[in-house]
């Protein structure tokens, strides 16, 4: 035996004495810190696609009515009703599309527990929905009339959460859903009149947008993210399903789509077990004009790699998203609403020292795949971002401060030119992902 | 209880289930983590992070028999990008007392381990990251490979290196202080 082989031999026992010891003193420490925190539902990947939208709203920010004198009051109060009356009854409310451009209204965030609402034009916030209560999570109506937001109930150590709704203005909250086990993902349905909700053992419900109903068990085995209603009404649900027998995706990934009651269900990409990854489907989403769909996928002869694919909506003509050599990690996407367009964080592979470096935001047209930067290089765990309703900026903040709900960190969003790259910080403390105001152009 | 039912259990918040998954593999991470970052406050920080994002991400982890190999992928990433956002400051690792009995020639496995560790002391992390998945983590090559995101035979290079590194420096007669010879090779 040589002294190589002899050594080579003793290697295992050598390093087991150098480095293994008793379980670390640290062991209590470290599992309260990781298990304080909340968990979140199946289909992330390193860190970070949340319950968020494209969606957007604007309050009315209506003025008081003047009220100087009781008696000049009285008589303007009731000319006013009777103009408004008249107004509302013979026009109606004028609210954008649910999907495709619209004008940018308000954003709404969340810090501390409470709902604020900014205008990024003036740079100004202000309360939405305060109080004792622990709301957070908030979403907006696609026609921006309604912001849905979680509210934690009971005990920090076994959270639940209420689903409620109020109107853009804050007013009018209403509860849709006692008891959820988590406060994400859920998504309004284009027309407003529900939302769906994926709770931890991936059972996909339909909640009535009027808290009239029961909500509707749609499928046991589902997980919807946000992007998969498809346009412009709705009609069908991209979803992936997670019992893996009963769907037939027998132990791998998979793409289903179904019909907007839970009918129809269909299979519409299906990775087999061998070639399953995580990151698969992590994200979905339709663009906006309903001709395609968008997804992470790692590529069949991939190392680590996760890209975007596009298909047509049909399942047909699929391809990758961008052309760019060397190793690439592509997630968190999001199409502009003109849906020329796919913003989404990146990661390169460094071919000498084998470790993903983080990139500023790519910006992929869909025409020919050509990616450019925008903006400043983000945090290692990515950025969370979204097109703004007019489709000229990015609204981003650090991904890191997602992993909670109620997160004790808060950062400053900043908004990315996408003509031109400039960014501009806005002077808020946000603690939650954001959801712009759509309105009508 | 088996894996897949903790695994279950934990997935559903139940930090106990949790605990007894993680606590087997515990000590081997510490050991991982510490052969890769050569500071013990930094593996505590990265192991602290994999379970971070253990806990976190578990309701998404869909073969529950693949939680320690996922585990350990978790942990040796968070080796490596610590290393990276500490890449310029200097780490020097705690060697782990033995409580052991000492093999009969102590003065020879002392120095061996010695040298072994100095020979480590001047890999690089994603080396070193090879060398800890592989040996201390019991990770078959491909899983080597997978979990760095490199190809199976860059793995296989980084190890081979790591091991004519840590040999050469056993071998290598006489210690510590060879005497340089001409043409720059050690007698």
């Amino acid at each position: 035996m040589t002294t190589g082989s002899r050594f080579d031999r003793q290697l295992p026992a050598m390093l087991e004495d150098l480095y293994v010891g008793p379980s670390p003193d640290y062991r209590d420490d470290v599992l309260a810190a990781a298990t304080v925190k909340r968990q979140r539902p199946a289909w992330t990947f390193p860190g970070r696609w949340l319950p968020m939208a494209d969606i957007a709203d604007r309050p009315a920010f209506a003025p008081h009515a003047p009220w100087r004198t009781i008696g000049v009051a009285l008589v303007l109060i009731a000319l006013l009703v009777a103009a408004a009356v008249i107004y509302v009854g013979t026009r109606p409310v004028k609210v954008p599309p649910p999907f495709g451009p619209a004008r940018n209204g308000g954003i709404v965030f969340a810090a501390g527990g409470d709902i604020f609402i900014g205008d990024p034009v003036s740079g100004s916030s202000r309360p939405l929905v305060t109080g004792p209560e622990m709301d957070g999570n908030p979403l907006f109506s696609r026609d921006g009339t309604r912001v849905a937001f979680m509210r934690q109930v009971g005990a920090p150590a076994t959270p639940a959460f209420d689903l409620i709704v109020a109107n853009a203005d804050g007013s009018g909250t209403k509860v849709l859903a006692k008891k959820l086990d988590t406060d994400d993902p859920y998504e309004w349905s284009p027309d407003g009149s529900y939302l769906v909700f994926t709770d931890t053992e991936f059972r996909l419900y339909r909640i009535d947008a009027t808290g009239t109903t029961t909500p509707q068990l749609l499928d046991e085995h589902a997980y919807v993210q946000p992007g998969e209603f498809r346009p412009p009404d709705g009609g069908q649900i991209l979803y992936e399903p997670q019992a893996v027998g009963a769907t037939g995706s027998q132990g791998g990934h998979a793409l289903w789509v179904m019909n907007s009651d839970g009918s129809g269900k269909r299979p519409m990409v299906e990775v087999p077990r061998e070639r399953a990854r995580d990151g698969d489907f992590g994200s979905v989403r339709y663009s906006p004009d309903g001709t395609m769909i968008a997804f992470l996928q790692a590529p069949a002869a991939g190392t680590d790699e996760l890209r975007i694919f596009i298909m047509n909506a049909d399942g047909t003509g699929l391809r990758p998203l961008t052309t760019e050599t060397g190793l690439w990690t592509e997630t968190d996407l999001a199409w502009s609403p003109d849906s020329k367009q796919i913003a989404f964080d990146r990661w390169h592979q460094n071919p000498a020292s084998g470790s993903w470096e983080i990139q500023p935001i790519g910006v992929a047209s869909i025409a020919g795949g050509k990616v450019r930067s925008i903006g400043p290089t983000p945090v290692s765990d990515g950025a969370w971002f979204d097109f703004s309703p007019d489709g000229t900026a990015l609204v981003s903040i650090p991904g890191t401060i997602l992993s909670e709900s109620y997160p004790a960190t808060r950062v400053q969003p900043t908004t990315i030119d996408i003509a031109t790259g400039k960014t501009r910080t806005l002077d808020w403390q946000v603690g939650s992902t954001l959801t712009w105001q759509r309105l009508a152009l | 209880m088996d894996q897949r039912e903790l695994v279950g259990r934990a997935k559903r918040g139940d930090h106990d289930a949790f605990a007894a998954l993680v606590d087997p593999a515990l000590a081997r991470l510490d050991a991982a983590a510490r052969l890769i970052l050569r500071d013990p406050e930094l593996a505590r920080d990265a192991v602290q992070e994999a379970l971070i994002r253990a806990w976190r991400d578990l309701p998404g982890l869909r073969e529950p028999d693949r939680f320690e190999a996922w585990l350990r992928r978790l942990t040796v990433n968070a080796c490596l990008d610590l290393a990276r956002r500490r890449r310029r400051r200097p780490i020097e690792v705690e060697l782990t007392p033995i409580d052991s009995p000492a093999p009969s020639d102590l003065s020879g496995a002392l120095a061996d381990r010695e040298l072994v560790d100095s020979a480590l002391r001047r890999l690089d992390p994603g080396h070193r990251a090879v060398v800890a998945m592989y040996y201390l983590l019991g990770m078959p090559l491909p899983e080597v490979a997978s979990s760095l995101g490199i190809p199976i035979g860059t793995a296989k290079s980084r190890l081979h290196y790591a091991l004519a590194a840590m040999r050469l420096a056993v071998t290598t007669e006489p210690d510590p202080a060879p005497a340089p010879v001409p043409g720059g090779q050690v007698a």
